[in-house]
């Protein structure tokens, strides 16, 4: 499909696949801190306000990522940045109940039209995805760089050139995406029909019945 | 693959052999040596002239604020030397599961609650 099996001697690139990196969960509101007196729970606002440094017990599990940390910041800096890598069903629900072709054509491709969050990897059993997998944007992982070097076993595949390009700009574009109200320049009748389907949005001042460009009403 | 560089342009306009795409740099110790260019330092000196004309109230000093700030969190560490309540290791544990559980638990949630107000395609051509 679309990947590519560097060999261990390669050095660690954007798009390269890892299979059994860490992903840490904490809690804001169970710190759970160990000390020589014993473990506590505690808020994490508590520990902000003291300031001082805590060694504390995090869950963690290891997952699949890939590398989201551009190649020449992956030859040098302290870090590597990636991103996790899950069933597709489960990074895009809108997928659960997908079983045609068509349906997973449809799906597949909105990649040209819509910023989404995930980007689609196929299933390859030489990478170890026995199903349709997706890297979510939202779910990044951090670890250090030279440590990850010697870790080069758990690499199980890259992206090859076509989908490594495609890869570096859809994340670059999911990251310079800002938020928006999209519904700020309906005009009253798109507006009225946009309310049918999402009756809780709050119309813009230039919205309000009998207001004409200009804010001056009629 | 990708095969960019961050572009340093000020380097790239002052050596005439630079590759096309500049010099990729990390250290911001090299930084100095961009500044030795006349009109830099005319700027650089204006703002500082500025800076020192101006009144002291308009100004605020970020190294006095953060140091009223350490200091307020070192006030506040003397009475809060214990945080949270003691648990047993197991209780610990049992938590540090729950955590991990609950925060697949809310993410399968926001996946759902996101598919279900996106672009609904079967509306779509």
């Amino acid at each position: 499909m679309i990947y590519e099996f560097p060999d261990t001697s390669m050095r660690i690139r954007q798009g390269d696949i890892f299979v059994g990196l860490p992903r840490v969960d904490m809690s804001l509101n169970n710190v759970l801190i160990v000390s020589e007196a014993g473990e506590r729970v505690a808020k994490w606002a508590e520990i902000a306000a003291k300031g001082d440094p805590v060694n504390i017990i995090v869950p963690v599990r290891p997952v699949a990522a890939i590398v989201a940390t551009q190649d020449c910041d992956a030859v040098r800096s302290r870090d590597i940045t990636l991103c996790e890598i899950r069933s597709f069903r489960d990074v895009e629900r809108k997928s659960k109940d997908t079983t045609s072709a068509k349906s997973w054509k449809n799906l597949i491709t909105q990649h040209a039209r819509i910023n989404q969050k995930w980007f689609y990897l196929p299933s390859d059993d030489r990478v170890g995805f026995l199903e349709k997998m997706a890297v979510d944007f939202m779910v990044t992982l951090r670890v250090p760089r030279t440590e990850l070097e010697e870790l080069r076993d758990l690499r199980k595949g890259r992206l090859n050139r076509l989908a490594d390009e495609h890869f570096r700009e859809r994340i670059g574009e999911f990251f310079r995406r800002y938020p928006y109200d999209e519904w700020y320049p309906l005009d009253q009748d798109e507006l009225k029909a946009y309310l049918t389907e999402y009756p809780d949005t709050k119309p813009f001042p230039w919205q309000e019945a009998g207001v004409v460009d200009g804010g001056v009403k009629k | 693959m990708n095969s960019t560089y961050t572009v340093d342009h000020l380097y790239k306009s002052q050596i005439p052999d630079a590759p096309s795409t500049g010099f990729w740099h990390e250290s911001h110790a090299e930084q100095p040596a961009k500044f030795l260019d006349l009109p830099h330092i005319a700027k650089v000196v204006g703002l500082a002239f500025s800076l020192a004309v101006s009144p002291v109230t308009a100004i605020t000093d970020p190294w006095l604020v953060e140091r009223r700030r350490r200091d307020a969190v070192v006030t506040m560490s003397i009475y809060q030397e214990v945080l949270g309540r003691f648990i047993s290791r197991a209780e610990a544990l049992r938590i540090a599961r729950k955590i991990l559980e609950q925060a697949e638990r809310e993410r399968l949630i926001f996946a759902e609650y996101e598919a279900a107000r996106g672009v609904q395609w079967e509306n779509h051509p």
